[in-house]
């Protein structure tokens, strides 16, 4: 099923419907919208929803972006399901600045996308198309 | 801590309000750029996210032959004890959180000698 890209966006931006869970309750977070960055090493989730299901830190990393700066950040190991997708035990981490989820490439990486920007339409396949 | 944070908006309120739109974009940009090493999802005592840190400071400076034990492996760590360890994190997890319970617990790849870096190669445009 595709999803349309998002037009508050300028580019229009893909994004795919993310739910958010705790492995050992399966506390879900509501659908969220996924934004589809392949820019991204990292996936970030947003404070509130992982305080929502009272998820645990698991360790502090570094992110930086593009041009070098960088913060401290925590780490918390869920589920995820993203367009219907289960993924589980998936690396997260917390953003205190945005409402979207941003899925970076530990999680695109499990998946077969398809980005049609003509037509603005995000998809998760199933298998590959034939021939590629 | 939250009459704090009124007082501080209320008063880059008063700095921002003769500023033009996009001063005022470059200025709430300029804030949310700014180094926050100690946000987290729940709130925590100082005490508590001190002996967080602490913990994982403690794992990074135990000698390399010791972490390569779990070369391979993930590990989970209290009170600078390896009580757990899986090649498998979720299911490390998982046996950690039923044994543990809620309580914070370092579960760290064994193979990093330092924290890992994770990087946003994506800039915005501003308009």
């Amino acid at each position: 099923m595709p999803f349309s890209y998002d037009q508050t966006f300028s580019p229009a931006f893909p994004h795919l419907p993310v739910v958010v869970a705790l492995p050992e309750s399966g506390a879900r977070s509501p659908a969220l919208s996924g934004l589809v960055d392949t820019g991204a090493d990292a996936t970030l989730v947003p404070v509130q929803q992982l305080q929502a299901i009272e998820a645990e830190e698991i360790y502090r990393a570094r992110l930086r972006s593009h041009w070098g700066e960088s913060r401290t950040v925590a780490v918390y190991l869920v589920d995820l399901q993203v367009a219907g997708r289960d993924l589980p035990g998936i690396e997260v981490i917390a953003d205190d600045l945005s409402r979207d989820v941003l899925l970076g490439r530990n999680v695109l990486n499990r998946l077969v996308l398809l980005l049609d920007g003509p037509a603005g339409q995000a998809d998760v396949l199933t298998k590959r198309p034939r021939g590629r | 801590m939250l009459q704090e944070h009124r007082t501080v908006i209320d008063q880059v309120r008063t700095l921002a309000a003769p500023l033009s739109n996009a001063e005022r974009l470059a200025l709430i940009r300029a804030i949310a750029s700014m180094e926050t090493p100690e946000r987290e999802a729940a709130p925590r005592s100082n005490a508590d996210r001190q002996a967080f840190d602490a913990e994982q400071e403690a794992w990074f400076a135990r000698p390399l032959v010791e972490r390569q034990r779990y070369a391979g492996e993930y590990v989970a760590v209290q009170d600078e004890q390896v009580v757990d360890h899986d090649s498998d994190q979720r299911a490390l997890y998982l046996r950690a959180r039923a044994q543990f319970g809620r309580r914070r617990m370092l579960i760290i790849k064994a193979d990093w000698d330092v924290p890992p870096v994770f990087t946003i190669h994506s800039p915005q445009l501003e308009r």
